[in-house]
């Protein structure tokens, strides 16, 4: 608040009988302070812009999953059918349409969240790992080449 | 009270704006584009110099000191800080306690290394100054250098070693369901690995294993599509949840009305540009 | 028939403002009227919160705020729930951040769970050391010093003044570290530069597009489970209520008092309605797209 509007505020609680001491907000406290301009620009603002913007795209991803996502080969096929499942599995909604299958033993690895939870434990896993020791024996090898002086691209050299 | 209803109202309009990119682009989403831009930019520089570098920086170069105590270098250390602070009386404060000047900021310890780091920043701002932004490659050697050598064993003794560790499985665990699993980790990662080795043909029995290897990897890509979808799912539920709460009374049905003068607008823009197209 | 097969064929070229606003329908409709569906909860969530649930009650734990406004709606509902958990169980917290806009999630959370929900002492109960930017490089540099990082905490409170910073001079010294993390820098690096060479136990809350990536850290163990996005969210909500409650005589006072408000404010239980349909809906999407196009093929095939 301003000086002149505190000053205010202090007057009429002093009228009241209240003790009470004006004191300047250190500088740089605004960031971190309660009721200040700073943090009610980052929840007018910035925080339903960022959240929006990220929002937005689901809709880009609904659409692309009807236009774009077609099963022209096997591969596409059990990508499709691992997403079907993930997207369905992991949600409430899975697990209440394939509740049935819980009363009947043979029938209880039927049961949505336990497919999903098995394709994203091992056969996922798996992939997960795959690409994880890739990746990184890719970064041992760029860093070496940094450290080494061998790789000079973000200097702007060859 | 009022300043919270008007931020509702604005942060209803800037999420109304952002989501009227569906329809088309448009003059709403055009200013909520380059206002995110603009408070992001700042709201970030904010943060990083009020967290890092006045109270880090410069409180590690100039820690709060009493000016009387000051001797030798520090005390020409400290005719620098006074003529900082005539410029930037709030970045450099001074203060008098009980008639006792005192010059510096914070209480940590003063640590003359910190010099290189603040050398180095400004050689990173040179490189806004064509002249002398050759400057920039020290402080971007250093950096690169450093983000390296971290990554370099952090990446070997986590991501590689770790995990080619917690791929050693038993193939037969004395349980069949488990050793199943442990086999399928194994083959899937092992095959999975193999395609990306391309210093032999995959040919024949190799490409076999190749084969496998992408079924592997196209199981870690849909299951990756699928939490993909559901995260985004998620951000747009949160979005949705606060422009349910903002069309209270409370905050002055902020989005009912804003909707509607939107789409309003929105349809007489659409509709004009459509007669300004034919007549072209 | 013939007509039903060119619809489906004209289906392919939907206009995708037609997707857009089915999706907006799907969301919103759950939203207003809410079908509460029960959620199941899954081995990895179980694994985290058990994790969390087995430490002693002197323990502390470093919670390490990652994310932002963009990624609030998944990441702060287990923020609070795993709040909740640890002051229920009257363990001190120890909040940092390596993300700018983590610290005010970290205030936000703090106010509401710790600040008025349980009343707790900031600098005994928990602290805020607040935002340091450096990426790894701060996680580096708390393995050896935590003085040398963050001086002082998100008030200016030089740290060594701080009781509950008393005996901690590095990460070694914390009894876990649970990172809530949207991106880089996040869990991935708990686990590089803390979890794994000085063997303390991490565990973290991320974002549903970050699970798969850290999915070989929790198989491996280098990761004590995982809380993953909305859905896991609300997992761990259900398990602070469910497995809370069976356990009163554990709980500290406060926490008995403040069950029922738990209960009612579980804000990621609420949105996997809205989550289901909207699943539900896409696979329908991605069913209807295929047909579409392969009726589309056969008629271009017949001409």
């Amino acid at each position: 608040m301003s000086k002149r509007y505190a000053q205010k505020v202090v007057n009429e609680l002093e009228d009241l009988g209240a003790t009470v001491t004006l004191g300047e907000l250190k500088w740089g406290s605004h960031v971190q302070g309660q009721n200040t301009y700073y943090r009610w620009v980052f929840y007018s603002f910035f925080t339903p812009l960022s959240a929006t913007m990220f929002a937005l795209l689901a809709f880009f991803v609904a659409s692309a999953s009807y236009r774009a996502f077609k099963i022209r080969n096997v591969e596409a096929t059990v990508l499709l059918l691992a997403g079907i499942l993930i997207m369905l599995g992991r949600v409430p909604l899975g697990a209440y349409l394939t509740a049935w299958t819980q009363n009947i033993s043979w029938l209880s690895w039927l049961h949505l969240p336990v497919i999903q939870e098995w394709i994203y434990q091992y056969p996922n896993a798996a992939g997960a790992r795959a690409i994880m020791i890739g990746i990184g024996l890719g970064i041992v090898g760029t860093s070496l080449r940094v450290i080494l002086g061998i790789e000079k691209s973000f200097m702007g050299g060859d | 009270m009022y300043i919270g209803i008007l931020g509702a109202w604005i942060a209803v309009f800037l999420t109304l704006s952002i989501l009227s990119y569906l329809y088309e682009d448009n003059v709403f989403y055009k200013l909520a584009e380059h206002i995110f831009v603009g408070v992001s930019a700042a709201h970030w520089a904010t943060i990083a110099f009020w967290n890092q570098v006045q109270p880090n920086l410069f409180g590690r170069l100039w820690p709060r000191a009493e000016v009387a105590s000051l001797e030798g270098f520090n005390k020409f250390w400290y005719s620098i800080y006074h003529g900082l602070h005539v410029l930037f009386s709030k970045i450099f404060p001074e203060d008098t306690v009980n008639g006792v000047l005192y010059r510096g900021i914070g209480d940590q310890p003063q640590n003359m290394t910190y010099i290189f780091a603040f050398i180095l920043g400004l050689f990173m701002l040179f490189r806004l100054i064509p002249k002398i932004g050759w400057l920039s490659r020290w402080s971007l050697a250093y950096v690169i250098g450093m983000a390296a050598g971290l990554r370099l064993y952090g990446y070997m003794s986590s991501d590689v070693i770790g995990q080619i560790h917690a791929t050693m499985l038993p193939l037969w665990t004395g349980n069949l369901g488990d050793s199943i699993n442990n086999i399928i980790l194994i083959v899937g990662v092992l095959t999975g690995l193999f395609y990306f080795f391309f210093s032999v043909e995959h040919k024949g029995a190799l490409k076999v294993v190749s084969r496998v290897g992408i079924y592997f990897l196209m199981i870690y890509f849909g299951a990756s599509f699928g939490f993909a979808v559901m995260g985004r799912i998620s951000l747009l539920i949160g979005r949705f949840n606060d422009l349910i709460e903002y069309s209270g009374q409370q905050y002055g049905f902020a989005t009912p009305i804003l909707l509607v003068i939107m789409i309003v607008v929105l349809i007489f823009t659409t509709r004009k540009n459509k007669k300004e197209a034919e007549e072209a | 028939m013939t007509k039903f097969t060119n619809f489906l064929g004209k289906l392919d070229s939907l206009d995708r403002r037609i997707i857009f606003l089915i999706i907006a329908v799907v969301v919103l409709i759950p939203l207003l009227v809410p079908l509460e569906l029960p959620v199941e909860t899954t081995q990895l969530t179980e694994d985290a919160f058990n994790a969390l649930d087995d430490l002693p009650q002197d323990a502390k734990v470093l919670l390490s705020f990652e994310y932002g406004p963009s990624t609030k709606p998944e990441i702060h509902p287990m923020a609070i729930s795993v709040l909740r958990h640890l002051f229920s169980k009257g363990n001190q917290v120890i909040v940092m951040c390596l993300w700018p806009d983590g610290l005010f999630m970290a205030n936000e959370a703090l106010e509401l769970v710790a600040r008025d929900e349980f009343g707790l002492t900031y600098g005994e109960d928990y602290v805020n050391l607040g935002y340091r930017p450096g990426n790894e490089a701060v996680i580096k540099g708390i393995t050896k010093s935590f003085e040398a990082n963050f001086s002082v905490d998100s008030k200016g409170v030089p740290i060594t003044t701080i009781p509950i910073m008393h005996d901690i001079q590095t990460a070694k010294d914390v009894d876990f570290i649970f990172s809530l993390s949207a991106g880089y820098p996040g869990a991935i690096e708990w686990v590089l530069y803390a979890g794994d060479p000085l063997q303390v136990p991490v565990s973290s809350g991320n974002t549903s597009i970050q699970v798969n990536q850290l999915l070989p850290y929790v198989k491996s163990g280098q990761m004590r489970g995982i809380v993953a996005g909305m859905p896991g969210a609300a997992e761990y909500e259900t398990l602070v209520i469910e497995k809370i409650m069976h356990r009163k005589g554990l709980l500290t006072e406060k926490a008995l008092t403040l069950l029922p408000n738990f209960q009612e404010r579980r804000n990621a239980t609420k949105f996997m309605d809205a989550q289901s349909i909207a699943h539900l809906v896409i696979v329908l999407f991605i069913i209807i797209g295929n047909i579409s196009y392969y009726v589309k093929r056969k008629n271009q095939r017949k001409y």
